[in-house]
């Protein structure tokens, strides 16, 4: 004889089977979110990690940039230099001109 | 016999024979000649750079405390008493009757030349073609002055045309002279005597030439340095923007981004409806709960809180899922950033090199304008000289090679730059550039299809191939224009 269930007369079995029904169904919720949370963390971690040694590439890059507009400023400032030495002489040299030309 | 010259005395030409031979005049202008004074202005040297076309108000023009590297000079002009007392009546000296001093001119000329590229002065990144900048100020005043000793070149020897013409004149003189007794030797040796001079001034004004021709070859010299530099660094830069450019393909071909993109927006869609699905079995235990007299049913607590537990999880996750894709996101946006910051910096330098890089004449005509300009600069990977297509153009050809596979179709969107919005014209070498990256990184995208076959590496490389015959396709009959 089935044990009636004092507040709603269903049978107890049936109310396990139903308790177990949706038992079952969360425990297959939790098995794929277990799934999904694994095999995104997964993609993830290698995403960020090539991620970070594509950044180290980047920063090299960078540096060697740097490291020749270093140089290249520092040709330029010869340049700068020279340039202006040249201009310097060369208006001395024009004014000496200037003094021969008004004899 | 008197020793008194048979000529006319010039106004102001009493005195001794020298003095009177100085005093000449020539008898015609010279042809072309100019009166005006032989020494050049000294505005010449003062005069600051003409202005960037696209200039920009330097942000330090009207900076009191701005001194520019090299600033020193400005300092020196503005304390330099001789720049405020060129007139005062003590101010008598050598110095003073010359007006202002070099260090004065080439303090003006570097504040001039500092407030003219101002507009690249903003930002200390590019140094550069700051620097591009100012050797081409020095340069181009260099050549200015060498202009000057041209002119003075010129005007020395439209002077010794003169003196060649007066010599003769002389002579035709004393031989007309000859016979009438006067004597004309003292006159005669006074011209001479000063024609000597003006000879040895002759001499030392070609050595002068000499000097400047050289100092032409010198300048051009620098000018083919400073353009070295620039051409060298522009090519740095461009080499560096495509191995950023190449090291963020790499990556994402390497990692799969693109299948990982795909799959983490599946993820995330999976855990959404996991948290539907909890939802759901959460309104049914309550109201089984509620059906079979509440909580008092045997395991119905611990079902409802491992549910309560499990949402939260969820959400959890479909948050940090979120959080993390959106800082690799930003991540690669940054080193993109990156890259493109390298461009700007070529663009700037190819500004104060003076020179168009950008090969957009055929198109725009010359230079083109700012968004073109832009645009074009973004396709270093490609030859400038080959026809360009557009993005539709590329799309279509994608869509053509893969509608023969009868699979995968794609849309502009995909092909987004940050900077410069879509790519709306590529060369056919970034047009493969383009089409490979695409392709690498769709890779396995595929996958929710059950074909295992398609899954396949063969049966990638088979997609490949219909895609690359049907863009070489597209390629050969837009070259023959029958399409």
């Amino acid at each position: 004889m089935n044990t009636q269930n004092p507040q709603t007369d269903l049978p107890q079995d049936d109310i396990k089977a139903e308790i177990d029904a949706l038992d079952a169904e969360i425990k297959s919720i939790v098995e794929e979110l277990d799934q999904v949370e694994k095999s995104s963390s997964d993609m993830l971690d290698k995403l960020e990690s090539d991620l970070t040694e594509t950044e180290k590439e980047v920063a090299d890059i960078e540096a060697d940039i740097e490291a020749e507009e270093a140089v290249a400023n520092q040709e330029l400032e010869n340049i700068i230099e020279d340039s202006i030495k040249d201009v310097v002489d060369l208006e001395a040299e024009l004014e000496t001109d200037a003094d021969l030309d008004s004899e | 016999m008197s020793s008194e010259s048979p000529f006319p005395k010039p106004p102001g030409s009493e005195g001794s024979p020298s003095k009177r031979a100085s005093s000449l005049r020539p008898l015609a202008p010279p042809p072309g000649g100019s009166p005006g004074p032989l020494n050049p202005s000294p505005a010449l040297f003062t005069t600051p750079p003409s202005p960037q076309p696209d200039a920009q108000p330097s942000p330090f023009s009207s900076d009191p405390a701005f001194v520019p590297r090299g600033g020193e000079q400005e300092t020196l002009r503005r304390e330099d008493p001789r720049s405020i007392s060129p007139s005062s009546p003590e101010g008598n000296n050598e110095e003073e009757e010359k007006g202002p001093s070099l260090a004065e001119k080439a303090g003006r000329l570097f504040k001039g030349t500092m407030e003219g590229i101002g507009n690249h002065v903003w930002n200390n990144r590019f140094t550069v073609s700051v620097r591009v900048h100012v050797a081409d100020a020095w340069l181009d005043m260099r050549e200015r002055n060498l202009e000057g000793a041209q002119i003075r070149s010129q005007k020395a020897k439209e002077k010794e045309d003169l003196y060649a013409e007066q010599a003769q004149l002389i002579r035709e003189q004393s031989a007309g002279l000859s016979g009438t007794g006067l004597n004309v030797n003292d006159y005669v040796g006074d011209i001479a005597s000063s024609i000597d001079k003006k000879m040895k001034f002759k001499e030392e004004r070609k050595i002068a030439n000499l000097d400047t021709a050289k100092k032409h070859r010198e300048l051009l010299k620098e000018k083919e340095k400073r353009n070295a530099v620039a051409e060298k660094m522009g090519a740095f830069y461009t080499s560096g923007a495509e191995k950023i450019d190449t090291a963020i393909s790499d990556f994402e071909v390497r990692s799969g981004k693109k299948r990982f993109d795909y799959e983490l927006v599946h993820a995330k869609d999976k855990v959404d409806e996991l948290q539907r699905r909890l939802g759901d079995l959460e309104s049914k235990t309550t109201d089984f709960a509620k059906k079979h007299g509440g909580v008092e049913v045997k395991g119905l607590v611990r079902m409802k809180k491992d549910l309560e537990r499990q949402v939260e999880r969820a959400t959890k996750l479909r948050d940090e899922l979120q959080a993390r894709t959106s800082r690799i996101e930003d991540r690669t946006i940054t080193m993109k950033n990156k890259r493109e910051e390298i461009l700007l910096k070529k663009e700037q330098l190819n500004r104060a090199d003076g020179r168009q890089r950008f090969n957009v004449t055929e198109r725009t005509g010359r230079g083109g304008d700012r968004s073109e300009r832009r645009r074009t600069s973004t396709e270093s990977f490609g030859s400038d000289n080959e026809t360009k297509y557009g993005l539709g153009d590329f799309v279509a050809a994608w869509n053509q090679g893969y509608s023969s596979a009868g699979i995968l179709h794609i849309n502009e969107d995909d092909f987004y730059s940050s900077t410069y919005g879509k790519y709306t014209s590529v060369s056919p070498k970034k047009f493969a550039f383009l089409f490979d990256s695409y392709l690498h990184g769709l890779k396995g995208v595929r996958k929710d299809t059950d074909d295992p076959e398609y899954l396949s590496e063969v049966g990638w490389r088979d997609l490949h191939r219909n895609a690359e015959i049907g863009v070489k396709k597209f390629i050969e009959q837009k070259r023959i224009g029958r399409r």
